[in-house]
């Protein structure tokens, strides 16, 4: 066990949800690991709001791995994890009607510490400061018209195009037919491109 | 952008999730070369299949986000680890998880009780009381249902397929053993096809539908 337990970043997601089944934290981490980042992201996309993204990232970990024994192999495991996040996401949207779109930090915060804390820095690594800066205006455009999408659509693009999920899988994560899927993805990038006209996109 | 000489006037155009299916690269090699051989000669569906490229590659440049750096220990400090052995997660695996699938696996369970019930019934003559609408009712049901075992059971036994097994039986392990080696394999290969069946119903359609 200790010799594999080595190699679990080449392990399959089904082998680490075994692992994990059996109570290897080095299989739960492992999974944290792989899933962290584009779960946060789908949700923060989402929600607009770090602290709660975080909440709700939070939160859909932890339902997966209490019941990680109830995980059915039929599915993949990014579906299943998926499919929690956004069914918590949507359900917290639909509580708050969220209204508007802030990239500019939690619409909760009260001081300039709380708004600090909570905005998002997009940066890329290999641009000087100037094409920084128009790509980060660029990005935060491009952000800014994903959040004036309706939910569900916002849902599918993000799922189809950022985190390059087959229409197929969107289908089960959404758990709607294949047909509603292709139509939320038309229309949302049809309103995508319509507020993105002015810009160079 | 085409060549000015290659520029047609086009009055019909491809329908938009055509060209976003271009633009994503996901039409079957057939339609993709019609459909770049019409946006090859028209303008405006090549413009609008460039457009989708441009938003394509935008959004698939956007960065991720990671949460804060205490957010896999403040998850994990959450998470009951599970302390049961290999087994008792096996015997939870199989286990039904949800009210419908214990009522089938109830009414599985009961399946082949009900024939051996009708039998007993039948042979006792007892049941239910025998003037009764239920009675006459359980009474037609018990020996409907015999008559079905033992007749059912009759014409296979008299049936090709019977003897086939019983020959194949006895040519690969001699004597008598044949018959009830083949009658075990019978029974063994009933519930592993039903089995098999239910698992493929259950896998989902493929994930895969764009051929290239």
């Amino acid at each position: 066990m200790a010799t594999s337990e080595l190699n679990a970043t080449t392990l399959t997601d089904h082998d680490l949800v075994v692992r994990a089944q059996k109570g290897s934290e080095k299989a739960y981490r492992e999974l944290l690991g792989r899933y962290q980042r584009p779960v946060f992201s789908l949700i923060y996309r989402m929600v607009r709001d770090r602290e709660q993204a975080e909440d709700l990232a939070q939160e859909t970990f932890v339902r997966v791995f209490n019941n990680i024994d109830r995980y059915d192999p039929a599915y993949k495991f990014s579906s299943w994890i998926f499919k929690i996040a956004t069914n918590l996401t949507i359900d917290w949207i639909r509580r708050k009607e969220l209204p508007t779109v802030s990239i500019d930090g939690s619409r909760y915060a009260t001081s300039n510490d709380e708004i600090e804390a909570s905005t998002i820095t997009v940066e890329s690594g290999d641009e000087n400061p100037e094409e920084l800066l128009v790509s980060r205006e660029l990005g935060d455009q491009i952000e800014a018209a994903i959040g004036k999408l309706r939910p569900e659509y916002r849902q599918a693009i993000v799922l189809r195009h950022i985190d390059d999920r087959p229409y197929e899988e969107i289908a089960q994560i959404m758990a709607l037919p294949l047909g509603t899927v292709k139509t939320y993805i038309h229309r949302g990038r049809k309103e995508l491109q319509e507020m993105l006209a002015h810009t160079r996109v | 952008m085409p060549d000015e000489e290659t520029v047609t006037n086009e009055t019909t155009h491809l329908p938009p999730w055509t060209l976003e299916e271009l633009a994503e690269d996901s039409l079957s090699h057939a339609e993709k070369g019609l459909a770049l051989e019409h946006v090859r000669r028209c303008t405006r569906c090549h413009a609008e299949v460039e457009a989708h490229r441009a938003l394509f590659s935008a959004l698939a440049s956007l960065p991720s986000f990671d949460p804060s750096p205490g957010f896999a220990d403040a998850v994990m400090q959450r998470v009951t680890l599970p302390v049961a052995a290999p087994a008792a997660v096996l015997k939870r695996r199989w286990l039904p998880k949800t009210r419908r699938g214990w009522m089938t696996a109830g009414v599985g369970a009961m399946a082949p009780l009900l024939p051996l019930w009708a039998l007993l019934s039948w042979v006792t003559g007892s049941g239910a009381a025998a003037g009764s609408m239920p009675g006459r009712a359980w009474a037609w049901f018990a020996g409907a249902a015999w008559s079905l075992i033992v007749r059912g059971a009759a014409a296979f036994v008299g049936s090709t397929t019977w003897q086939w097994l019983v020959t194949t039986g006895n040519d690969l392990i001699g004597g008598t053993r044949g018959l009830s080696v083949a009658a075990v394999l019978f029974a063994i290969a009933v519930p592993v096809s039903a089995w098999a069946m239910v698992r493929l119903l259950r896998t989902p359609v493929g994930m895969t539908t764009h051929a290239h």
